[in-house]
């Protein structure tokens, strides 16, 4: 088969991402031989995998090459399913933001530094955040300061202080802009309070003016130097700044569902094991559970070891969700925020560079409880056009019909007028 | 002329700029509290040997 190289690996001319024969590989271009070089015979890459933080590799022939600017061609280990930062919850981010500051640290001690400090070079991999660009490493030279300063506050610093200090939902914005937050824009967005903290003062306040100020002066860059000491220290105050941000999943709309459904102990464990049984009977290798809330049904499948994708539309529930799945160690599930009425789209050059929703698909199964009169009465949908999105979407599906009598269904009617006589379990 | 290459990321200017004039800030600040952590580190062995 043709090698066919990833519509979003086009940026770093020392290298880039291809398929062949539907596995992934990694062309290291000649440019980047020294630097390569380095961070093996360093032992930083060692350093690196042993504590799963990056994304381990294995040299294969180099026959494989697909240009002949090639050094290399690696094959990294493969991630089940690629997630964006703008369907991550809080603490996704939030812990993709630290990964990427305690790798930057290792690789200062080992005589390396980030020279990009993206957040789609964090990708969840048994539950927890990895960093995947083999690539992003180059040799520390004292006195200079982080080229990727400014990536970061975008990429990370400007949507945690957005999300814990104005709006959860400002998350969204980095869909929006493909390379982060632009800071002047957080900056107007933030509260007047955070002015009074030093460390978001600095980051983004001050550093959006100095952006504003220099933005059409040029500067001699040679002469601009710091310390490795000032270096660490700028590390250091972006770590405590995002340390000190929080959120708490608490009070909206979906955080307390399974305390306000009608379904009694024993119906819950009823439909538990019926999803349980249906589950053995397909033996599906990945799962999609869409409108999974907190992750309830999501951990069936995942104590049968099955990757399970755990979608929901709410941030409390997608962040419960989350930190239940650290708290108990479950590298099976990965909670993801989806509007399954406007699923993620393609995005970047060509809509192509990050995927949407459709063509990081079709999935094994998909699990759809309690969601069909969310998409038919909340959103208007028909019933054969939500057929054919699963149809398109999963090989088998575990559906729950809620019918009309249902008292969810009915919170849902009891503002509008009920406009879908179709609505019934015999056109279901 | 090859680091130049390598640096396919714009850093930004005024990116550059305010590290240079943070940079004094919070190096001083990261030296004191790594001294400070040494200092509460020693105290802790020491009370915990004798």
């Amino acid at each position: 088969m043709v090698a066919q190289k990833l519509a979003g690996s086009f940026r770093d001319p020392c290298g880039f991402l291809f398929l062949r024969n539907d596995i992934l590989y990694r062309q290291v271009n000649n440019l980047y031989k020294d630097n390569y070089d380095y961070l093996i015979k360093s032992g930083l890459y060692k350093a690196l995998v042993d504590t799963n933080l990056l994304i381990p590799h294995d040299e294969v022939d180099i026959d494989y090459a697909i240009s002949n600017k090639v050094y290399k061609i690696i094959k990294p280990e493969k991630i089940p399913f690629i997630s964006y930062p703008y369907e991550w919850s809080f603490s996704q981010l939030k812990d993709a933001a630290l990964t990427t500051l305690q790798i930057q640290k290792i690789a200062l001690s080992f005589g390396m530094s980030l020279k990009d400090s993206s957040a789609y070079n964090i990708q969840f991999l048994k539950g927890k955040p990895v960093f995947i660009d083999t690539l992003s490493f180059e040799k520390y030279k004292e006195g200079e300061p982080w080229v990727a300063y400014k990536q970061f506050c975008q990429h990370f610093l400007a949507p945690l202080a957005l999300m814990s200090l104005k709006d959860i939902r400002l998350n969204q914005l980095i869909k929006n802009f493909i390379d982060g937050i632009p800071l002047d824009l957080a900056s107007k967005l933030l509260p007047t309070k955070t002015r009074f903290s030093f460390s978001i003062l600095t980051h983004i306040h001050l550093h959006a003016k100095t952006q504003k100020h220099y933005s059409n002066k040029q500067i001699s860059k040679t002469k601009q130097k710091i310390s490795k000491n000032s270096f660490l220290g700028i590390i250091d105050s972006l770590e405590s700044a995002i340390k000190k941000l929080s959120w708490q999943p608490f009070g909206t709309e979906w955080a307390n569902y399974y305390e306000d459904t009608n379904y009694t102990i024993n119906a819950l464990n009823n439909k538990k094991k019926l999803v349980s049984d249906f589950l053995d009977e397909i033996s599906p290798k990945n799962i999609w559970d869409l409108g999974a809330n907190d992750g309830l049904f999501s951990k069936i499948a995942s104590e049968k070891e099955i990757q399970t994708i755990s979608f929901d539309i709410d941030p409390a529930a997608v962040e419960k969700n989350y930190l239940n799945c650290i708290k108990n160690n479950d590298i099976y599930i990965l909670p993801l925020l989806l509007d399954l009425s406007n699923p993620t789209p393609g995005i970047g050059w060509e809509n192509k560079e990050r995927m949407s929703l459709q063509e990081r698909g079709p999935v094994d199964a998909v699990l759809a409880l309690a969601l069909i009169h969310h998409l038919a009465i909340s959103n208007n949908l028909p019933l054969n056009k939500i057929a054919k999105f699963f149809n398109n979407t999963c090989n088998s599906l575990i559906i729950e019909f809620v019918p009309k009598h249902d008292s969810q269904v009915q919170r849902l009617l009891s503002t509008r007028e009920d406009i879908f006589p179709n609505y019934t379990k015999k056109e279901f | 002329m090859k680091h130049l290459i390598l640096a396919y990321l714009d850093p930004g200017t005024g990116s550059l700029i305010l590290q240079i004039i943070i940079a004094s800030i919070v190096g001083a600040f990261f030296v004191l509290k790594n001294l400070w952590k040494r200092i509460i580190f020693f105290f802790k062995g020491f009370f915990h040997i004798h």
